[in-house]
């Protein structure tokens, strides 16, 4: 099951070897928490992200298990040591399992 | 006067959803450093900044850090899988706050030897605040 969430990633494009370079991603999603109420007092059922990866050439570099205490819009910031040119790839999941994908080249010098 | 807080008093003081998740482990206060503002005045996001002095090497690496705010419905915020590959253990993210708190960071090592800090924040406009009418 896939998803086309508006996201976006913020990284460099060229590094030097074993640099550590800060990668910051940004994904268009509500993370309604179950915890509100419409108008009507009806309970607004909960709709959040659970989980983030971010994979460098397969191996797991970073995650996230996310929570109804996330903010909405889900925003990351973390590190990765560059030692080769090669795709980090990214993805966000759901509750249902619904998944959004992103990636971003990396060329090390 | 101001009074200097032990180590051990935090740890006595160790609030239930760390409790159930911790148990008896120990947890020294040392490595972690938070950046919350003390002031947040709308706590449907809060920046949060974590960092925790390690090398990041395949020996002596963080594998784990987790972010709880207590007084929240769910209390487990964020949690944070690293590995030797991030470089660093340096973390941004935004989270909900439902009232003023001190919120919990707890860190694992390649070991499972834990380490912890705690920040305080005040919100002045709680977040999900229908849970609480």
């Amino acid at each position: 099951m896939t998803s086309n969430l508006r996201t976006r990633i913020a990284a460099p494009d060229h590094a030097t070897a074993g640099e550590v370079i800060r990668i910051r991603t940004l994904i268009g999603h509500p993370m309604e928490s179950g915890f509100r109420r419409d108008a009507t007092g009806q309970a607004i059922a909960r709709d959040i992200l659970v989980r983030f990866e971010c994979r460098f050439e397969s191996a797991l570099v970073f995650a996230a298990d996310l929570a109804p205490g996330t903010a909405a819009n889900p925003y990351l910031s973390f590190h990765f040591r560059a030692e080769r040119s090669g795709t980090l790839a990214f993805v966000w999941r759901d509750q249902n399992g619904a998944e959004t994908r992103d990636q971003h080249a990396l060329v090390v010098e | 006067m101001l009074a200097v807080r032990p180590v051990c008093a935090q740890r006595a003081a160790l609030p239930e959803p760390l409790a159930e998740r911790y148990g008896q482990r120990p947890i020294a206060f040392e490595r972690v450093a938070i950046d919350l503002p003390p002031l947040a005045e709308n706590g449907n996001s809060v920046p949060i900044e974590v960092s925790v002095d390690s090398p990041m090497t395949p020996t002596d690496y963080i594998r784990r850090v987790d972010v709880y705010a207590p007084a929240n419905p769910v209390p487990h915020l964020i949690g944070f899988e690293l590995s030797p590959a991030a470089g660093r253990a340096h973390l941004e993210t935004r989270i909900r706050l439902a009232d003023s708190q001190q919120i919990w960071v707890v860190c694992e090592d390649q070991d499972g030897q834990l380490w912890a800090a705690v920040a305080d924040v005040v919100v002045t406009l709680a977040a999900c605040l229908d849970s609480f009418l």
